[in-house]
C-alpha cells in the first residue's frame, strides 16, 4: 500500500479505538511501517490473549507507577497482584488502586512471588539497575522506566541481560505509541518534509522541581531527582523521550555530542543543573540540539523536525510546509485592490526586510489538537508481549538507545568535552545504521 | 413610531440589485481565477468570498443610493417651498 494511501487509512482508522487504529497500522503500514515502528507488530502478531490475565507486580508504586497503574487497572487482562515499596504514603497511595494487592517491603520478596509473571519498576534511577537485573534473573518480565541505567555500562548489562534470559523487556518511550509520532515518522521517512536537516528539542519550565519533603531526612529521598547519588537531573529524567524523537526522524544514531549544563537560577542546595544544552552531530553533519531550563517556560516542551520541506512540531501535533498554497485568486486580488489604494507600508526595499517568520498554520497530524500520549498504549503493549512471552522488534533497543544518548550527553556536559559516540555500546539494532558512527565526519 | 413597510414591488427590487452584485461579484471572480492563473475549483470553493463580496457592493449601492435619494429629496422640497 502506498504511503499516502496508508496515511489516509490513519486518518479514517482514528475515528475507531485506538488499539484497533494500532492494529490496523501494522496490517495497513506494509514495509514502511514495519521499518520505522516495527514494535507495532505487537498488536497485529500478539494472537488471541482473550481471557488471559497477566500478574504484575509493581516495584516503585510512586507518581509515575501509580500514574501507570491507572492504564494497567483498567486492563482486563490485568491483575496487579503485589507491590513493593519502602515509603508508606506511596504504598497507601498504591493501595486506594489496588486494594488486594500484597505488600512487600523488599522488592526482592516481590520477585520470589511465584504469582508475579512481570514487573512494572517505577523507582529511582539509581535502583533501576539491581532490580531489573535481579528481576530477569528470576524470569520475570519488565517495564522499566527510562531512563534504564544509571550510567552505559549498566544499561548495556540491562540489555545484555535481556538477551540472555529472553524475558519481555520494555522501556517507558512512550512516544514509541502514540499515533501522532507514528504518523509523522511515516510522514518524515516518505520524504514529504524533504531532507530532515535538524532535529531541535527542549523542556522548559519554571518550577523548582521539587517535592514537599514531610520530615527534613527525607529529602534526598523525596526529591531523590535533585541529587548526583541517584540521578542526573535534566537529562536522565527529561531528555530520554526526544532524543529518542531525533534518532527515529533522522534514523541513525548521532556520532558527537557536546554540551554544557549549569546551576543559574535554583541554588537551593541542589546537585544536579538547573539548565542545559546539548548538540548532537550526525555523521553528514546533521545535527540535533536538546536543551533545558526549569526558570522559564515560556516555550514549555517541544519537539521540531526541520527539513527542507517542512517543519513539524510534535507536540503541538502540527506539521507546516514550507512552500505555503497561495491564497485563491479572489483574494489575491482584493489584496491587490487594498494595496493599491494603501499603499505598501513597508519602509525599505526586499534585502531589508526582516526575515521573521511568516504566518503558518499548518495542519494537525491527526486532525485535531493532541489530546493524550501513548502511555496507555504502551502498558498496552507489554502487556500483550508479556502474555506472549514475545519481545516485540525494536522496543527495547529504541528504550537503550535513548538512554545511551542521555548519558552520553550527561558525560559531554560533566567533562566539558566534545565526545565521540561509544562504539562498545551499540547494539545489534539495524533501523540505526551504527557503522556511521565509526566513520569520520566530514 | 409608525410601522415602516417594504412593499413587495421595493423586496423584488432590491432582490434584483442583489442578485446583479452577487453577478458582478462572481464575475470578478471568474476574472481572479484567470488573472491570477487560479485553479476553476475556486468557482466552488471561493463561493463563500463571493457571497460575502455581493453583499458588500450590495451595501455600498444602498448607500449611494440613498445618498442620491436624500439630495433628490432635498431638491425636490427647496422647489416645493418655491
Amino acid at each position: 500500500m502506498d504511503i499516502r494511501e496508508t496515511i489516509l487509512a490513519m486518518d479514517i482508522d482514528m475515528r475507531q479505538d485506538r488499539r484497533d487504529f494500532l492494529r490496523n497500522l501494522g496490517i495497513l503500514g506494509g514495509g514502511l511501517l514495519a521499518a520505522t515502528s516495527p514494535w507495532l507488530s505487537i498488536f497485529a502478531d500478539a494472537g488471541d490473549t482473550t481471557g488471559e490475565k497477566l500478574k504484575l507486580g509493581i516495584i516503585g508504586p510512586g507518581s509515575r507507577g501509580r500514574f501507570l497503574m491507572k492504564f494497567l487497572v483498567g486492563n482486563s487482562k490485568v491483575d496487579i497482584v503485589a507491590i513493593a515499596d519502602v515509603y508508606q504514603p506511596s504504598i497507601e497511595a498504591a493501595l486506594e488502586i489496588v486494594p488486594n494487592a500484597k505488600v512487600y517491603r523488599d522488592y526482592r520478596k516481590l520477585l520470589e512471588d511465584k504469582r508475579v509473571q512481570a514487573v512494572l519498576v517505577a523507582t529511582p534511577l539509581n535502583k533501576h539497575f539491581q532490580i531489573v537485573m535481579d528481576a530477569m534473573e528470576a524470569g520475570k518480565h519488565v517495564y522499566c522506566e527510562k531512563t534504564i541505567g544509571y550510567d552505559m555500562d549498566q544499561c548495556k548489562k540491562m540489555y545484555d541481560k535481556h538477551i540472555e534470559t529472553g524475558v519481555v523487556f520494555f522501556t517507558g518511550q512512550q512516544r514509541l505509541f502514540d499515533p501522532r509520532y507514528i504518523k509523522v515518522m511515516q510522514m518524515v521517512h516518505d520524504g514529504m518534509f524533504g531532507e530532515i536537516t535538524k532535529v531541535r528539542s527542549w523542556w522548559n519550565r519554571n518550577a523548582d522541581w521539587r517535592r514537599d519533603v514531610p520530615e527534613p531526612h527525607l529529602e534526598k529521598f523525596i526529591n531523590w531527582r535533585l541529587y548526583k547519588e541517584s540521578s542526573k537531573g535534566l537529562m536522565t529524567e527529561l531528555a530520554c523521550h526526544q532524543l529518542q524523537v531525533g534518532t527515529w526522524a533522522i534514523g541513525k544514531l548521532p556520532t558527537r555530542v557536546m554540551g554544557h549544563g549549569s546551576i543559574n537560577y535554583w541554588k537551593d542546595g541542589r546537585e544536579v543543573y538547573d539548565n542545559v544544552s546539548t548538540l548532537y552531530v550526525f555523521v553528514d553533519g546533521r545535527k540535533m540540539e536538546w536543551g533545558s531550563d526549569i526558570a522559564n517556560k515560556f516555550y514549555g516542551l517541544e519537539e521540531q523536525i526541520l527539513g527542507s520541506k517542512g517543519t513539524v512540531e510534535l507536540e503541538r501535533g502540527k506539521y507546516f510546509f514550507e512552500e505555503i498554497p497561495p491564497q485563491p485568486a479572489f483574494i489575491q486580488m482584493l489584496n491587490e485592490w487594498q494595496s493599491d489604494i494603501f499603499g505598501d507600508t513597508a519602509f525599505a526595499g526586499t534585502s531589508w526586510m526582516a526575515e521573521t517568520a511568516k504566518p503558518n498554520i499548518g495542519k494537525y497530524i491527526l486532525g485535531k489538537k493532541p489530546e493524550a500520549d501513548g502511555s496507555s498504549l504502551l502498558t498496552e503493549a507489554f502487556v500483550e508481549a508479556a502474555i506472549c512471552g514475545r519481545q516485540p522488534s525494536g522496543i527495547l533497543e529504541e528504550g537503550y538507545y535513548a538512554s545511551i544518548l542521555c548519558l552520553w550527553g550527561h558525560e559531554a556536559i560533566t567533562s566539558g568535552q566534545i565526545l565521540d559516540f561509544p562504539s562498545e555500546y551499540c547494539i545489534d539494532y539495524d533501523v540505526y545504521d551504527t557503522s556511521t558512527s565509526k566513520t569520520e565526519h566530514l | 413610531m409608525k410601522d415602516i413597510v417594504i412593499t413587495v414591488k421595493r423586496q423584488k427590487t432590491e432582490l434584483k440589485i442583489w442578485l446583479v452584485c452577487l453577478a458582478v461579484a462572481f464575475g470578478l471572480n471568474v476574472y481572479a481565477i484567470i488573472a491570477y492563473e487560479g485553479q476553476w475549483a475556486e468557482l466552488y470553493h471561493s463561493i463563500g468570498f463571493v457571497v460575502t463580496a455581493s453583499f458588500v457592493i450590495y451595501v455600498i449601492l444602498l448607500v449611494i443610493r440613498l445618498c442620491f435619494y436624500g439630495i433628490w429629496r432635498t431638491i425636490g422640497k427647496s422647489q416645493k417651498t418655491k
